[in-house]
């Protein structure tokens, strides 16, 4: 009498049904919103997140876009800011560099708490949040963008103003 | 459209009202269920840390980390025990939810309708209040207004009812029928009117008629047969062409059975491997690799199988048959692909098959309300992001509406 036959499976359900939650609930303070890109594909998600107020992305919407892996969620997503974001823990391809999202053996820092990182009881609701708070405070000791952690500790006002001139641009000001 | 309809028949909190208007169903059946699948747990397991997981789910993660995954307190897997009051909880509760969503989205209709009309409800016009959930979570407002779509019934009338007291009369509507279990002897019989199909959620066999409330019931009720499951490996088990004998299954005594100890495998023989593959009646085909990875898989789904109430239990047939979708995910896994879009896109059929059914879903459900929807769910886009539209909650009870 239960309802699982292989992980799969399981991705796909608890994909749907954190979905359904966001769809009911909304995201808090409406700061973000996340689904699947097309309905015929729950494995590819794209969020949408405001800038975080009193932060140089104020005013700022930006696109990431969200991949499940089909044992999810032992494993986690990745997160790919569309187009790239400009800021210290993203890769230039836009990729996140977080790390809620790296599991005990892939930690590319060595810098990161074991309590901070991807549990299967993660969500794409506590990433999305954990990402936000890291727009407001980059974590500089896993930087993954060199030169925007070298600007941004040495030159904040100069950091501050590609930041904000990239959004201006994003918005077609 | 299909994505909402999707979303619908997966059973979660928020089928139920906020906290506010229905203060402890949101959290009771939030309670019940395991934060790494979202489901009910299944063979409930409490760590030492205090925390509970499907057995089957925590010990997936346990290959992984040896700790909880909700405070990552160190955990050995030999730490887990089962958790049977909440077993227990949750068989009384997943056969309570049809009735309590039927429930309270009669309520809702009926608050709906005297905000609409509100001088059909004279003791409301007066006072202007409006029914609410109380926190005892009763109504509080009790007058029965004259409505449309619900008529009243002494409790003896209806089967569902029977648990309760004549004097306090529920709501129900005519279809009545969705908390009765199918006598799974009936099947064969009804084979030829009520085809047996398999739902797109668990893969089990349902009949088409008990396959939504099936889905409501977060796959719980209305299983039609256990022997659907087991056809790819009848070929193994000629003799036992039937689900049904379960009474020839190793399961079924009375003795508790042990659980299987782990094999460290690095010094084994392949022939000392297939050896014990054979000894649980398991395929000895492949090469070492997965010769291993079926043993140690084998042996984690039947000791969680065992944190299950032995009714509960799947028999060791049905496990076996776990086993070989386990093993057709992950050879496809290992062959082609890792991610879940390729995944999903070489099972194409079977997520049409479950848009095909949410869509019947939608159609039967959603047409006879058609008029009076100025405020169902939020359908997501279809193309584009599908974006989070927050408020509505007391829109989430849709699940459950009923034609009128
Ligand atoms: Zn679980
Ligand atoms: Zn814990
Ligand atoms: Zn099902």
């Amino acid at each position: 009498m239960n309802s699982r036959s292989t992980n799969s499976s399981t991705a796909l359900r608890r994909l749907m049904t954190e979905y359904k939650q966001l769809t009911a609930n909304g995201s808090p303070d409406g700061m973000f919103t996340a689904g699947p890109i097309s309905e015929s594909d729950f494995f590819t998600w794209e969020a949408l997140i405001c800038g975080p107020k009193d932060t140089p992305f104020e005013g700022g919407i930006f696109a990431a876009k969200l991949t499940f892996p089909s044992d999810y969620p032992l494993s986690p997503f990745k997160m790919k800011f569309e187009p790239p974001l400009f800021h210290p823990n993203v890769y230039s391809d836009g990729t996140v560099c977080i790390s809620i999202l790296h599991t005990p053996g892939d930690d590319p820092t060595q810098y990161e708490h074991a309590s901070e990182r991807w549990s299967p009881v993660q969500s794409v609701e506590k990433v999305i949040l954990s990402v936000i708070s890291m727009l407001a405070e980059p974590n500089l000791e896993s930087g993954a963008n060199i030169d925007c952690c070298k600007l941004y500790r040495d030159n904040r006002e100069e950091y501050v103003r590609i930041v904000k001139a990239s959004i201006r641009e994003q918005l077609g000001l | 459209m299909d994505t909402a309809a999707l979303l619908k028949s997966v059973s979660d909190p928020s089928d139920f009202p906020d906290e506010k208007s229905a203060p402890g169903l949101r959290s009771l059946d939030h309670a019940l269920r395991c934060n790494i699948c979202g489901e009910f747990f299944d063979g409930p397991v409490t760590l030492p840390c205090g925390h509970g997981f499907c057995s089957l789910c925590i010990r997936e993660h346990m290959r992984q980390e040896s700790n909880c995954p909700m405070c990552r307190v160190a955990a050995p897997e030999s730490s887990l025990r089962k958790n049977i009051a909440m077993e227990e909880a949750i068989a009384a509760w997943t056969s309570a939810r049809p009735l309590v969503l039927r429930l309270v989205s009669d309520e809702k209709k009926s608050i709906t309708e005297r905000e609409a009309n509100p001088s059909t409800t004279p003791s409301n016009a007066v006072n202007g209040k409006k029914r609410k959930w109380s926190s005892e979570g009763t109504f509080t407002t009790q007058e029965a207004g004259p409505s449309k779509v619900q008529k009243e019934k002494p409790a003896g009338d209806s089967r569902k009812n029977s648990g309760q007291s004549p004097k306090s009369p529920i709501r129900v509507d005519e279809r009545d029928d969705e908390v009765e279990m199918v006598n799974t002897s009936d099947i064969e019989e009804a084979d030829a009117v009520d085809p047996v199909v398999n739902c797109p959620m668990c893969a089990k066999s349902v009949l088409e008629s008990r396959i939504n409330p099936h889905i409501d019931s977060g796959c719980k009720i209305f299983l039609a047969s256990k022997g659907q499951n087991v056809n790819n490996w009848l070929k193994i088990f000629p003799g036992r062409a039937k689900g049904k004998e379960k009474q020839t299954d190793d399961t079924s005594n009375d003795v508790e059975p042990d659980r299987l100890p782990k094999a460290s495998y690095g010094v084994l023989k392949e022939k000392k491997l297939r050896e014990m593959l054979q000894e649980h009646k398991l395929p000895t085909t492949g090469d070492k690799a997965t010769l291993i990875a079926r043993h140690q898989r084998w042996i984690m789904i039947y000791n969680a199988n065992l944190d299950r109430a032995a009714k509960q239990r799947k028999t060791n047939n049905e496990l076996r048959a776990d086993l070989a979708r386990w093993e057709e995910t992950r050879s496809f896994k290992k062959d082609q692909v890792s991610d879940g879009v390729a995944y999903q896109e070489a099972h194409k059929n079977e997520f049409n098959q479950m848009i095909k059914d949410a869509r019947k879903r939608l159609v039967k459900k959603e047409t006879p309300e058609k008029s009076r929807s100025t405020t169902t769910h939020a359908a997501p886009s279809t193309s584009g992001p599908s974006n989070v539209v927050a408020g509505g909650d007391d829109d989430n009870v849709a699940d459950s509406q009923d034609e009128s």
